[in-house]
């Protein structure tokens, strides 16, 4: 029997986690006798944003985590971040191979699948934004929470990137210190700080970037059973849980605009505009960083 | 290893390092070392191990720590502190202790400014102890409160340790953070009688009665000059928070500049007073971050190891009454604080707990305040408890961590009344978010 | 010889100074920001990189100084009950272990610096630094550190760990 290690990058208490463990439990069944993964623990364990580099050295055997959180050795983690396409598509048309590839060289880990990706993230600001004449909301000078990943998108709308960690973002909305952040709403539950967001902007950007990781030895020590039920059971997960946290992400903001949060659409050219700044900045981040690989990304992550 | 193994292992080798008189910070680094060498695999596991190190302190949560140091040190320094105090002491020149008082009033103001217990100990120990020990005070009456006040920085809101624990454990954020603001100013109060007590107890331990009698008029202008003028510094710190100009961990930085500006109203400001605040600082910020540094790793190779969940599984096992079942729960928090971060002993305990806490019907907000006090208690336990770290840090030269543990030990009995205190009368915690939600 | 020692020296205080400026500039930077952001003041994105990489930079800058001060708290009651010769001698391994350890440790750091220098790592916090620095902290650091420790096993010195606050 193969035994895998394996961390979370975020705490137990986490749906994404919660979600994981649930795909372990089925691993765990199915593989009776052929693999068996136990689960370490979090950010309690190795702190999230080292978990990657864990799996790397070979220190444990498997993670879920963001791979933006290894985007310092590895640009091309942005192809990601900057999808718009279900992991399905990108796994069937060689998207996920390219990513398998650039992992393995660079993060020296093997990449079995994505996690719970798509579901987009919002902005959600405290106060109604001004409007513009056209009808659609004036971003400028709004003080919106950084982020490394999506400041430039901040920028471009004209706001501006306010740093607040997170323990402080309660009081800071409830202080108004800024004006929003951006945030996928599933991820949203437990920090109550939906009681200050009162605007939601729609249409939703960019994608969760979640994956699961493997130390290539283990990969390549681990029986041809192991490697075919974990294979089988992530391509079958990749396509499930997309759907399911769709669907998670939907029912989150029905709960949102229950209690009385208002969701503002943009539509027609706002609407493009908006969406061709989020995720332009991220190719654009991706095709500076100089990744020869950048081009070939686009074509099969994002699609206009 | 099995989880006991693992667990004599990690914690048995450090009190051997400590008690050997290894510094503190270097006992962490090569527990972990060794710890991490056996439990993950040899060298990779040292990488590993420095690569986590330099997580746990470039965190921006921790930087009131050297900020709120900055500004002790300049109210030391630059003699404010000395003037507070004396126009304090006219005012009430007639009580015994009153300073020890005082430090439980001021620390508790301070608490409802911060949301760092480590901050707020060491802005307390070096802006007041100097003065106190010169006044004749014993440096018992002065640790004690210091330390017990300090923690109260987490219990009153603000509190990023409220914030964490609200979301890992899905408690209403808003209500835990009002939940707790009573049974802190409560805890406030119990200290006031505890030094009270004390004073009885050991008449010598504060210097006596005033003799000189001062008049009204030379009270009041004293208060005037020296004690009002501070409201620009808890404007900085609490009225820039509620204003919404900066958030809890920024406005330690405002409250330091506002209290440059009073030195330079005062006519204190001087490039040797500046000089002197920053090495002031600069020495327990290094000491205290270095621990940090260890200690959090060895958290994290503790919960590697399986020892922490085997401590908690052990304890939590069994099947007992609801009272007991609390009790099992406070005496595994306290147990684990000894040695443990606090936001780890959370995400650790929680996912146990929190089955729980639903099983017994007990009120997750009750709780959650129950939680805090809990692990406030744990930063003042010996063997490792960073408050007593940081209070050895800005004591006078010789002072001894059994001093500082026997110091803080009548005000740690404070918090376990307390939390029997809530397990009678739940409402101590739930009356105020009770009254405010809906 | 003498006047090596002599930089030295001046290098251990050098870097403490530079550590107690470096807290001052954080003071600075923060109360800017938050000046910034209220009356709509160019902001300063650098802020909260370079308030995380001084707290490290400090505490590893002023590591060695609290060695020379004994600045840094050490469990000493039961050591002190001990006959003085045994507690000299308790003391000497207690040294010996610090600075094996922590010439390991700058081992370990420095070439973890190297790596994530030829690696080209970025960390990426509010504004892109280079992925080495943080280890070069480290390594420096704890080579200094090792080097106090090595200097009190040489002059027959105790570490007692009771420099005091003030
Ligand atoms: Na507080
Ligand atoms: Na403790």
């Amino acid at each position: 029997e193969d035994t895998l290690r394996a961390l979370t990058a975020f705490p137990s208490s986490d749906d994404t986690s919660k979600a994981f463990k649930t795909f372990v439990d089925e691993v765990n069944a199915r593989g009776k006798g052929v693999l068996h993964i136990e689960i370490v623990g979090g950010p309690e364990v190795v702190p999230g944003f080292q978990q990657i580099d864990a799996v790397g050295r070979g220190v444990v055997d498997m993670t879920m985590s963001p791979i933006s959180y290894a985007l310092g050795t590895m640009p091309e983690a942005d192809a990601w971040v900057g999808s718009n396409l279900s992991p399905v598509e990108t796994h069937e048309n060689g998207g996920l191979a390219l990513i398998r590839k650039i992992a393995l060289e660079k993060l020296k880990v093997h990449v079995l699948s994505r996690f719970a990706p798509g579901a987009p993230l919002n902005l959600f600001l405290v106060k109604k934004p001004k409007m513009n004449a056209d009808g659609s909301p004036d971003f400028s000078g709004l003080r919106l929470r950084a982020s490394p990943l999506y400041n430039s998108f901040w920028e471009s709308l004209g706001a501006v990137p306010v740093n607040v960690p997170v323990p402080d973002i309660y009081t800071g909305l409830e202080r108004h210190s800024f004006d929003g952040i951006g945030y996928p709403p599933s991820a949203m539950v437990g920090w109550s700080w939906d009681r200050f967001l009162k605007y939601r902007i729609e249409p939703g950007f960019l994608q969760t970037d979640l994956g699961l990781f493997i130390s290539p030895a283990k990969w390549n020590s681990m029986s041809d059973a192991s490697r075919k039920l974990l294979n089988d059971m992530t391509t079958e997960m990749e396509g499930k849980s997309y759907q399911d946290w769709l669907e998670k992400t939907k029912e989150v903001k029905a709960k949102f605009d229950a209690e009385g949060m208002q969701p503002i659409e943009l539509k027609g050219a706002a609407r493009e505009a908006y969406l061709a700044k989020a995720y332009g900045s991220v190719w654009d981040r991706l095709a500076k960083s100089g990744s020869p690989y950048a081009a070939e990304l686009k074509k099969l992550y994002y699609k206009n | 290893m099995p989880w006991y193994d693992a667990a004599a292992f990690l914690i048995g080798g450090l009190m051997v390092l400590m008690v050997i008189g290894m510094p503190v910070a270097i006992a962490f680094l090569i527990i972990n070392m060794l710890g991490v060498f056996v439990l993950m695999g040899g060298y990779a596991g040292i990488e590993q191990l420095v690569t986590n190190t330099t997580a746990s302190v470039t965190n921006f949560t921790l930087a009131p720590v050297p900020l709120f140091l900055i500004m002790g040190e300049l109210l030391f320094h630059s003699g404010l502190a000395f003037r507070v105090f004396s126009a304090l002491d006219k005012c009430f020149g007639g009580v015994r202790g009153r300073l020890a008082y005082l430090t439980v009033g001021g620390g508790t103001l301070f608490a409802t400014l911060s949301g760092s217990s480590m901050a707020n100990t060491a802005m307390l120990g070096t802006s007041l102890m100097p003065d106190m020990i010169k006044r004749g005070y014993k440096p018992r009456l002065i640790m004690g409160p210091i330390i017990a006040t300090g923690g109260l920085a987490m219990i009153i809101p603000p509190s990023s340790l409220a914030v964490l624990l609200g979301s890992l454990a899905r408690i209403d954020v808003g209500a835990l953070l009002i939940a707790g603001l009573l049974p802190g100013l409560v805890l406030a109060l119990m200290f006031f009688f505890t030094i009270w007590l004390l004073i009885r107890l050991d008449p010598d331990a504060a210097p006596g009665y005033a003799t000189e009698h001062h008049s009204l008029s030379e009270v009041l202008i004293g208060l005037a000059r020296d004690v009002l003028p501070m409201g620009l510094v808890v404007f900085a710190v609490i009225g820039l928070i509620l204003l919404g100009w900066a958030t809890p961990t920024e406005s330690a930085a405002c409250g330091t500049v506002a209290v440059l500006i009073l030195a330079a109203i005062y006519r204190k400001l001087t490039p040797e007073l500046i000089r002197k605040s920053l090495m002031g600082s600069v020495r327990v910020t290094g000491m205290m971050l270095i621990i940090i540094m260890g200690s959090t790793t060895f958290s994290q190779i503790l919960a590697f190891s399986g020892a922490s969940q085997g401590i908690i599984r052990f304890a939590t096992g069994f099947d007992l009454s609801a009272y007991a079942m609390l009790l099992a729960m406070l005496v595994v928090l306290i147990v684990l604080g000894m040695f443990m971060d606090q936001l780890s002993i959370m995400m650790l305990t929680l996912p146990i707990f929190l089955p729980l806490v639903t099983l017994y019907h007990f009120d997750p907000v009750w709780f959650g305040v129950v939680m805090l006090l809990a692990l406030e208690l744990s930063l003042a336990t010996p063997p490792f408890g960073l408050l007593l770290f940081v209070m050895l840090g800005v004591a006078p030269k010789g002072t001894k961590m059994s001093d500082v543990v026997m110091a803080s030990a009548p005000f740690i009995a404070c918090t376990l009344v307390l939390i029997v205190l809530l397990a009678i009368w739940p409402d101590i915690a739930l009356w105020l978010p009770s009254r405010i939600a809906n | 010889m003498k006047p090596l020692l002599f930089l030295y020296d001046r290098l251990i205080l050098g870097l403490a100074q530079l550590a107690a400026a470096s807290l001052g500039l954080i003071t600075v930077l923060i109360v800017y920001d938050v000046l910034s952001r209220n009356l709509a003041l160019p902001p300063f994105q650098a802020v909260s990189a370079i308030v995380e990489y001084v707290l490290l930079f400090a505490t590893m800058a002023a590591a060695p100084w609290l060695v020379r001060v004994q600045g840094n708290v050490a469990l000493t009651s039961f050591v002190q009950m001990l006959p003085h010769g045994v507690h000299v001698w308790v003391n000497r391994v207690v040294l010996v272990l610090s600075v094996v350890a922590l010439l390991f440790l700058t081992w370990v750091s420095a070439s973890l610096t190297l790596h994530y220098w030829r690696q080209g790592t970025i960390d990426m916090r509010s504004v892109n630094m280079p992925g080495w620095l943080l280890y070069a902290f480290l390594s420096g650091g704890f080579l200094l550190m090792a080097c106090e420790f090595l200097r009190l096993l040489a002059r027959g010195e105790i570490y007692s760990g009771d420099g005091g606050g003030h």
